[in-house]
């Protein structure tokens, strides 16, 4: 059924912003993290998305007429955003440097805030991509079925 | 400039009076056994991650929903098949004699 790959792709979608919201809790999450594991401060994540579909795909799929998408989801990779850590001064913390700074991960609450609004919404739209596919699956099932 | 008419049979495609080949022979009830056998897999996969998500193994909730309403739709097909199955049967065999 060439419904499926509809719900294929929608997962992909909802797979991605998953992965986004994950690492938004995360980056909050650390958003007062002074000491990794390295001994630096957190630095602060981002999910980069780029298209399942490779060129491979990309020509196999011209020469089939376009007839399926399947793979075409988009994917996210986690990469480290490189926000310069927030310098506060607190003599007292066991992170100080020599001058009394402490480096605290460069976390924009606000940026994250709006960023977990987008994922939801945008999770809410595959849903609702998924549904309609559903739909039209199940009213093409009642064809004949009018009498 | 306005073309002269002509005659229509020389534009139409010449239309082929029979299939040149005979359509593959294809068994009913092979196919409808092989659609149940799918339904049972879709089912059975669907179940398993249910069980996988209750018991803590999965968290990927979105992907259990998506194989339940596939199963869903899978076995709404075998049934719409069956019901118009059964309705030639019964017009069949409420034929007079």
């Amino acid at each position: 059924m060439d419904i499926s790959s509809i719900f294929d792709i929608s997962a992909a979608g909802m797979n991605l912003e998953r992965q986004r919201l994950e690492v938004s809790a995360l980056n909050l999450a650390n958003a007062n993290t002074t000491r990794g594991a390295d001994g630096l401060p957190f630095t602060p994540l981002q999910v980069v998305v780029r298209s399942g579909m490779s060129p491979f795909d990309a020509v196999l799929n011209a020469l089939n007429g376009g007839a399926s998408l399947s793979g075409a989801g988009p994917i996210g990779e986690v990469q480290a955003s490189d926000v310069p850590p927030r310098q506060v001064y607190e003599p007292g913390h066991p992170d100080a440097d020599a001058n009394g700074f402490v480096s605290y991960p460069g976390v924009n609450s606000v940026s994250e805030m709006v960023r977990l609004i987008a994922v939801t919404r945008a999770y809410e739209a595959n849903v609702r991509v998924f549904n309609a596919g559903r739909a039209m699956a199940m009213k093409a099932l009642d064809i004949g079925s009018g009498r | 400039m306005i073309d002269p008419v002509t005659a229509i049979g020389a534009q139409l495609p010449a239309i082929e009076s029979a299939p040149a080949t005979q359509p593959p022979y294809t068994d009913f009830a092979a196919w409808l056994a092989q659609q149940v056998d799918d339904v049972n897999t879709k089912i059975s996969q669907a179940d398993t991650q249910v069980r996988q998500l209750a018991v803590g193994e999965s968290t990927n909730i979105h992907q259990v929903m998506i194989s339940l309403e596939k199963a869903r739709m899978s076995l709404e097909l075998v049934v719409q098949v069956r019901n118009k199955v059964l309705e030639a049967y019964q017009n069949m065999m409420q034929m007079q004699v």
